[in-house]
């Protein structure tokens, strides 16, 4: 017998044999769990089959989490799946409501009623800026710089010397905008300043690029925000207000629903820059 | 309207909030159900978008986690419907599970340090290998518990199986991996193997030990 025979423990060597797994796992009940550790400080063998069995869980596990986990390819959603998801939910979301009052139709209804170009509206929907900017923006990439390792003031500068143009975003003043951080992106294969701010439910993503040829941003419906001329457009589920600072554009992508984005661009736009 | 819209994007915000610590570990399991990227990703998109669906029922402050991930198998099972070969394979007598538990014993008493080393040495594509082998319903139970690390009954919940189902398929399931992993290890000539095929861990063991 492997076990001194005065210790009278409850259970036998086969006995333990066959819940050892379920111990290296944790998950014998209290009354096993006491019967076991009572069997294994009389019984050296099984102590032995116990660790070698425990060695091996964690060897596997190991080799399971280095092959399978996020450390490895076939453990981290790709970039395509997230942005595919977060697109997917941004239409999902959308009330009955909010689709039969899609910008479309009530642009084309505006349209019609004011004898303008229909042809004209048609650009709500689809603009290749507007895409291009909702595609990066939902990608969600690392940032590069970000607030709170460089401050709120500091996020524009860091741009310098990576841009050939002075980043100089808006003070959004209205809606409770917090700058989060920036990285470099691009635009129509343009280098852009992209930065992203926090909403208290949901984001912004601002993207900064140079146009002096001012052939970007001629898509969507205009309206005079302040100052300037804003184009709101809508891609897959955001809306983007576009506008133009003598050669430099900037495009806005939010989740906001379209009054709510006119107000936050408007407030921001009748401030002077800083 | 207004407040239905804010309701909405609260929802969305917080749905998103709990997936995004769980989206890493949802792609993991999809790509082993599934074995490859296209439709791990088509069902990763599936599951989430059925989950978002459900949120109003999922109860808050429970465990995400499970829940999501019971969605993705549930989605996985009713789209890739298993074939009744599987099926049996899976349900054999449970006292099988008793052998292979002592069996294990055997083999686990043999094995201790130079199965730690040359497990270590596997490549990750030979561990992709042995886990894709695994017949589906073993690979399932494998998975969430040895990579996800659900619990027994976590597991049952998940997979709406009983508990002591769960112990004979995990068993068994880690007990044809392990062989596989060794297989492979012996392929690749980290342990050696005796004249009849069989690996020899005796000698790789005093080897080791000189």
């Amino acid at each position: 017998m492997p076990y001194e025979p005065d210790s009278r423990p409850a259970i036998d060597c086969a006995e333990l044999g066959r819940t050892a797994e379920t111990l290296v796992d944790g998950e014998l009940l209290e009354r096993e769990q006491a019967e076991a550790e009572a069997h294994l400080a009389c019984c050296e063998s099984c102590r032995r089959t116990v660790e070698a069995l425990r060695r091996t869980r964690a060897a596997v596990r190991q080799r399971l989490r280095e092959a399978l986990g996020p450390a490895s390819p076939h453990g981290r959603a790709p970039a395509a799946l997230r942005s595919r998801i977060h697109l997917a939910l941004a239409h999902e979301r959308r009330p009955w409501w909010r689709r039969a009052l899609s910008p479309l139709p009530l642009a084309a209804a505006a349209a019609c009623a004011a004898g303008a170009l229909l042809v004209l509206y048609t650009h709500a929907d689809g603009d290749p800026l507007a895409d291009e900017a909702v595609a990066r923006h939902s990608r969600d990439l690392p940032l590069e710089v970000t607030t709170a390792s460089v401050g709120p003031e500091s996020v524009a500068g860091w741009f310098k010397g990576k841009v050939d143009f002075a980043t100089r975003p808006p003070v959004f003043r209205k809606g409770d905008v917090r700058l989060v951080g920036g990285r470099i992106s691009h635009i129509k294969d343009r280098p852009a300043a992209y930065m992203r701010y926090q909403l208290p439910h949901g984001q912004l993503g601002l993207f900064i690029v140079e146009d002096p040829e001012r052939r970007l941003g001629g898509g969507g419906r205009p309206l005079q925000l302040g100052p300037a001329t804003v184009r709101m457009m809508n891609s897959h589920g955001y809306n983007v207000a576009v506008w133009r600072d003598d050669r430099i554009v900037y495009s806005l992508v939010s989740d906001l629903d379209e009054p709510a984005l006119e107000r936050l661009v408007e407030a921001a736009l009748t401030v002077p820059h800083p | 309207m207004i407040d239905l819209r804010r309701h909405s994007d609260r929802t969305r915000a917080e749905f998103e909030g709990l997936l995004e610590g769980q989206l890493d570990a949802l792609y993991a399991a999809a790509m082993r159900l599934t074995r490859n990227a296209r439709d791990a990703e088509d069902l990763v998109q599936d599951a989430v978008l059925r989950a978002y669906r459900f949120f109003d029922r999922f109860e808050r402050g429970t465990h995400f986690r499970a829940w999501i991930f019971r969605i993705l198998t549930n989605t996985f099972i009713n789209r890739y419907r298993r074939s009744v070969k599987e099926r049996t394979l899976v349900d054999g007598p449970e006292r099988e599970s008793v052998t292979e538990q002592l069996v294990s014993r055997d083999a686990a008493d043999q094995a201790g340090d130079p199965e730690r080393h040359f497990f270590g040495r596997l490549v990750s594509d030979d561990v992709v290998r042995a886990v894709d082998a695994l017949p589906i319903d073993f690979r399932m139970v494998v998975i969430l518990a040895d990579l996800q690390e659900f619990s027994y009954k976590e597991i049952a919940d998940i997979l709406d199986i009983p508990v002591g189902t769960v112990m004979s398929r995990l068993f068994r399931g880690r007990r044809l991996l392990e062989k596989s992993l060794l297989d492979y290890a012996a392929e690749t000539g980290h342990v050696p193997t005796r004249e009849d095929g069989s690996i020899d861990l005796q000698s790789f063991r005093s080897r080791k030990s000189r």
